[in-house]
């Protein structure tokens, strides 16, 4: 099965958890750090990151900024206070969910045992 | 990592204009990742990574991403729109425009139709004016950054659009509102006793709406194509 079914629900926490720590980032250098942190487990496609990013940005989470790189325009996505906000809350949201899966997939499982 | 060579970057450009994207950032955001990736690889792969890249970013899945971004831009216009009127209506601007408010709905009704159709016309001719100076400075910008595209499309911020989008609604509605029942031969609602509360009503918002988009507009053009 693809994990990109598995990835979607969390796209976003995975956007604004690499935008927390990497202040300003651009769409391909985000598919290229998820993949580079997960060995190439994972892989961000173009037609869900985009919408995402969009999405986020008229929520207003993130803000953008243009930029002229060697000749062409790049479009740099940072959290916004409120993306600051939510990044925490998300993050325990989604944290709890994989304590909750690990639960039903393992029953004998502990939170804190490898 | 490598550059692309000018023939290599002419075809990124003619695949990127070949999608019918009238939106800049999201023309210049796809042709961003175009080049991004296929600088990754070296020049025997480009073909191959061009053609993965195009199995992507079909015309269609563009002209969704356009459609939704529109959609999401607007729906953030409107937003970012209210939340500076609002910001107005906050201490120690309140003052001011709480008395600019009331002077209005004071002063309004004792003014003729004439004087009040005139004070309309001068708020919608100095919204044109002001969309227009926005659209011209954001073209300016665009003029600057088009040099990677290649496509016969109008170019144009969604920033632009959205601003003129949240014009555009309550403009519709009052025309509606004032034509309509003149057009199907009921009434011609300026002979109404209501005209006075309808522009009144349009005057204050599409005032305020004015003052809210050139605050968010201040704020966008320091980072955005606009």
């Amino acid at each position: 099965m693809s994990n990109n079914n598995l990835i979607k629900g969390s796209l976003q926490t995975i956007i604004l958890k690499l935008l927390e720590e990497n202040e300003k980032m651009y769409g391909y250098e985000i598919t290229q750090r998820v993949k580079e942190l997960t060995e190439g487990e994972i892989k961000i496609t173009e037609g869900a990151l985009y919408p995402a990013l969009h999405k986020l940005e008229a929520e207003g989470l993130l803000t953008t900024e243009i930029q002229q790189v060697d000749n062409r325009v790049r479009k740099y996505y940072s959290l916004t206070k409120n993306g600051q906000k939510e990044v925490s809350a998300k993050m325990s949201e989604l944290q709890s969910f994989v304590g909750n899966l690990q639960r039903i997939l393992d029953p004998e499982w502990k939170p804190g045992l490898a | 990592m490598r550059k692309l060579e000018e023939k290599e970057l002419e075809k990124v450009q003619l695949a990127v204009g070949q999608k019918d994207i009238g939106v800049i950032e999201l023309l210049a955001e796809i042709y961003d990742h175009y080049v991004s990736h296929l600088e990754k690889f070296s020049a025997e792969e480009f073909e191959i990574e061009l053609n993965a890249l195009e199995m992507k970013f079909t015309s269609k899945y563009c002209k969704k991403l356009e459609q939704d971004l529109l959609h999401m831009s607007r729906k953030e216009m409107f937003r970012l729109a209210w939340q500076q009127v609002i910001l107005l209506f906050t201490w120690p601007k309140a003052l001011l425009s709480l008395a600019l408010v009331l002077a209005i709905i004071i002063f309004w009704p004792l003014m003729d139709k004439n004087h009040q159709m005139l004070a309309l016309m001068a708020l919608l001719g100095a919204t044109l004016v002001f969309h227009s100076i926005i659209w011209w400075h954001s073209h300016q910008k665009i003029k600057t950054f088009k040099n990677f595209y290649k496509g016969d499309n109008l170019l144009i911020s969604v920033h632009i659009s959205s601003m003129m989008n949240t014009i555009f609604l309550p403009t519709s509605i009052f025309s509606l509102l004032v034509t309509s029942p003149k057009i199907l031969g009921f009434y011609n609602i300026v002979d109404t006793p209501y005209f006075f509360l309808i522009s009144m009503a349009f005057f204050l918002i599409l005032g305020l709406l004015n003052i809210g988009i050139f605050q968010v507009w201040k704020i966008k053009s320091k980072t955005a194509l606009v």
